[in-house]
């Protein structure tokens, strides 16, 4: 599978790049973050679900783990949206938060759901891996 | 910009013969955000993220 290692490649290319960008003047670098957190979890979760999703007969025998997270990246929340789109959703919604009050509980509320988002995205990182 | 619209310039520079350091130094000077998502790119981001459930990779796995 070659172009999962592309995709992957690809993917950590931009993270790198946005991690290094320099922040422009006046920026607050929490909701800087914050931006770059939630646009990069999506596009992260929608290319390993394609992945997964393409190769999903063969996952199931050559690494169920993937599968498995799939699975758990895709479940129906409460709120009907997809586990995935519903970590990323909490933590835009925080995100405006902190926009539009820099308040110390709103930058801990922003702190808590970064931290869910990027743990799903480690985790889906490390699938992607898993998945060549 | 979204990923995906820097995703879709990619093309253009391999068609342009850049290497790819050219490519995430673009990329790189096109992420000097402000912090400043304005009305347009959340509407645009949550429409997105919407479409998303449609979509057939992000249907539940049975």
């Amino acid at each position: 599978m070659k172009t999962p290692l592309r995709n992957l490649l690809l993917i950590l290319s931009l993270v790198c790049a946005f991690g290094c960008a320099t922040l422009a003047p006046n920026a607050d670098p929490v909701e800087v973050r914050a931006e770059q957190s939630v646009s990069v979890a999506f596009d992260t979760f929608d290319v390993f679900l394609k992945i997964e999703l393409a190769n999903e007969a063969l996952l199931k025998t050559k690494a169920p783990d993937v599968v498995k997270f799939a699975a758990w990246l895709t479940e129906r929340q409460p709120d009907g949206q997809p586990r995935g789109v519903s970590i990323i959703q909490s933590a835009n919604a925080a995100r405006r938060a902190y926009k539009a009050n820099r308040s110390a509980d709103n930058k801990a509320t922003l702190a808590a759901a970064l931290a869910a988002l990027e743990t799903a995205l480690a985790e889906t990182n490390k699938q992607l891996t898993n998945a060549r | 910009m979204p990923i995906a619209a820097i995703l879709a310039l990619a093309p253009q520079f391999i068609s342009a013969g850049k290497s790819l350091f050219d490519f995430v130094q673009h990329v790189r000077e096109t992420a000097q955000q402000k912090g400043e998502w304005d009305d347009a790119h959340e509407a645009a981001f949550q429409q997105v993220l919407a479409a998303a459930g449609q979509s057939p990779q992000w249907k539940p796995r049975e």
